[in-house]
């Protein structure tokens, strides 16, 4: 399964909301991938997605495999559509 | 992009490889190839320094609960902590094992070079600045790997630092290092003079290098020719391995100059000797069948202790290099702090502070100041005579009454230990002053032995280890020369031998000089003695 997502917050993809996603991947068994552009990287690793260089406005794709993807799924859009808590 | 650039002054040898840069805290990571059966001990040791990483982490994150201040750095220790556990780390360090077949220090530098790669690229930078968060993970990490390990491990990258002392040039060259670059340091330096005593590649005095390389840099290092090349484009590469190639076949054709035979076969009677510092130099000597030690600098001992070395802990070092050069004569030079190894000198002269060391309290100036060392130096050399053949050279002599001095002390403690035989004792001729009265010298002393590198120093006021002045250190100024001539008659006059153990001994430009003056001896890096052997012998035909 996929999903699109924004990045909302304006600080984009930093160290903490990094890690927040990766905590909520890591809840799953299932396979979680992030996708920007041409780079897919491992949704669980907190380095890889920090490479992804995510700022406010970044296209982000979602790709869920296996076990309860689909909360998987929704539950990553919406923790990104949330804006992580912090300022929009 | 590649860049290049110039040094001050190199140890010989081409290499290329890639670059572990050293901050003064840093720890040099090993680097060496594995065979598959160890691919799963590998592994072990890396989710062990994961386990042992996480572990302290936590202790850390426990403590700082609830402190006030902590508001800001519990974050980021959580996200190491995060970092710890990252798939991404594990698959790909653990892959590069196995990969690339090599250790996991090794491997885990890849892996976090990658990431630190694409962390480089970024243009936002506040993202940008979380590479120091992976740098620090992998720090500690590495931390854990090494202390896991203790012993001394090899390793295959160039090492670049701000300065290097003469025992970690000597520690770089048993791990392997190929080479090493030191941001300061000029001509003469003494990491260079040992550099060369046990054939490390390295270069002096780059600082043009430190502020541009980084780890994981590839670089060329042409010390032969001292420059070096960082980033170097494929042909370029294609280049330092032609160098290197015909460097490499120079020198085999020198091998044929690695027995004495080709000395017996020479008029000119010149006997070559090695300069050594460390016992792991006569390995090379003994290689090249020098005909002795000509210059043993006693420094080293004194340099790495925290106190004084006893007479015992003198005699177990100085036995070591008598026993290796088997009969052969060895020169011990008593010791002399120069002013470049000041720093470590506070437990020869405590609260002394001389305003200008290289003018101050050194050589035999000290020895005779401190009778208490002199002598205690002096029996644990001559504890060693019976095992071998061994003379004594009195350092930065200026007047006669210090050879004389320094022969009554070594007379009593002869006594002392019963020893029959006379022990020669010579005197280094290093300051102008004492070439000027080398004939009052020469009464005194049963050989000189000729430091060119103080003795160009002192006659051109020029600190040879000062980058800013170093292009002065001309050892063709005439006035060295003419200096050099005065102590040669000198010593011809009386009968006495006369060495030359500084740099110019190693100069071919110079060989035609000396076989002229008829020295008798010339003493220099073990790595430069095929080379004036050859040019003995290319002379004499």
């Amino acid at each position: 399964m996929q999903g699109h997502v924004v990045i909302q917050n304006k600080l984009g993809l930093h160290a903490r909301p990094s890690a927040q996603f990766v905590a909520l991947a890591r809840q799953f068994a299932c396979d979680i991938q992030v996708q920007r552009l041409d780079i897919i990287v491992n949704g669980k690793s907190l380095m890889a997605i920090l490479t992804l260089a995510a700022s406010q406005g970044t296209l982000l794709t979602i790709i869920t495999k296996g076990q309860h993807e689909q909360e998987a799924l929704q539950a990553l859009c919406a923790l990104v559509n949330s804006g992580f808590g912090e300022a929009l | 992009m590649s860049l290049q650039g110039q040094a001050v002054t190199g140890s010989g040898g081409i290499v290329c490889a890639t670059v572990q840069k050293l901050d003064s805290q840093d720890q040099i990571i090993p680097e060496y190839s594995i065979h598959a059966q160890r691919f799963d001990a590998e592994k072990k040791r890396f989710l062990n320094a994961v386990a042992q990483a996480s572990q302290s982490l936590q202790e850390e994150i426990s403590a700082l609960q609830g402190h006030p201040h902590a508001k800001g750095l519990l974050p980021v220790l959580e996200t190491h902590l995060m970092m710890l556990s990252d798939p991404e780390l594990h698959d790909i360090t653990q892959r590069f094992i196995e990969d690339k077949s090599i250790n996991v220090e090794w491997a885990l530098k890849f892996c976090l070079a990658g990431f630190v790669q694409a962390f480089a690229e970024m243009d936002n930078v506040y993202l940008k600045s979380r590479q120091a968060d992976i740098e620090q993970v992998g720090k500690r990490l590495l931390h854990y790997l090494m202390d896991q390990t203790k012993v001394d491990e090899p390793v295959h990258a160039i090492i670049v630092a701000q300065d290097f002392s003469p025992s970690e040039i000597v520690r770089l060259w048993r791990l392997g290092a190929v080479g090493f670059v030191a941001a300061q340091g000029g001509k003469g330096s003494h990491a260079m003079i040992v550099a060369r005593g046990v054939g490390l590649t390295g270069l002096a005095g780059a600082q043009t290098l430190w502020s541009a390389v980084k780890d994981g840099d590839k670089l060329i290092l042409d010390a032969e020719n001292n420059t070096w090349l960082l980033n170097p484009s494929q042909e370029q590469e294609q280049h330092c391995q032609d160098l290197q190639k015909a460097l490499h076949d120079k020198q085999e054709s020198l091998q044929s100059y690695a027995t004495q035979a080709t000395s017996r076969e020479r008029s000119d009677g010149i006997s070559l000797l090695a300069n050594v510092e460390f016992v792991e130099e006569i390995t090379l000597a003994n290689q090249y069948e020098v005909d002795g030690i000509g210059l043993f600098r006693t420094e080293f001992l004194f340099m790495q202790s925290a106190a004084l070395p006893t007479e015992d802990e003198q005699y177990d070092y100085y036995h070591a290099m008598v026993q290796g050069m088997n009969g052969k004569p060895i020169t011990f030079r008593l010791l002399d702090v120069g002013a470049d190894k000041l720093a470590h000198a506070r437990i020869f002269f405590g609260d002394y502070d001389g305003e200008n060391p290289a003018l101050g309290l050194r050589g035999v100036r000290m020895l005779l100041h401190k009778p208490n060392l002199l002598k205690t130096q002096l029996r644990a050399i001559l504890r060693c005579a019976d095992e071998g053949d061994i003379s004594i050279l009195v350092p930065m002599v200026v007047a006669a009454e210090e050879v004389s001095a320094v022969r009554q002390v070594m007379v009593e403690v002869q006594q002392e230990l019963g020893l029959k035989s006379d022990i020669t004792l010579g005197c280094m001729i290093e300051v102008p002053g004492a070439a000027l009265v080398a004939d009052d010298l020469a009464q005194v002393s049963d050989f000189f032995s000729i430091g060119s590198n103080d003795l160009v120093q002192y006659t051109l006021a020029v600190d040879r280890a000062d980058e800013h002045v170093s292009y002065l250190y001309d050892a063709n100024h005439p006035a060295v020369k003419c200096l050099i001539q005065m102590a040669v008659d000198a010593a011809q006059k009386n009968d006495i031998p006369v060495i030359v153990c500084g740099e110019l001994a190693a100069s071919k430009a110079w060989t035609q000089t000396f076989v002229d003056m008829k020295v008798d001896a010339l003493s220099m890096a073990s790595s430069s003695v095929l080379t004036i052997r050859k040019q003995l012998s290319d002379l004499s035909n």
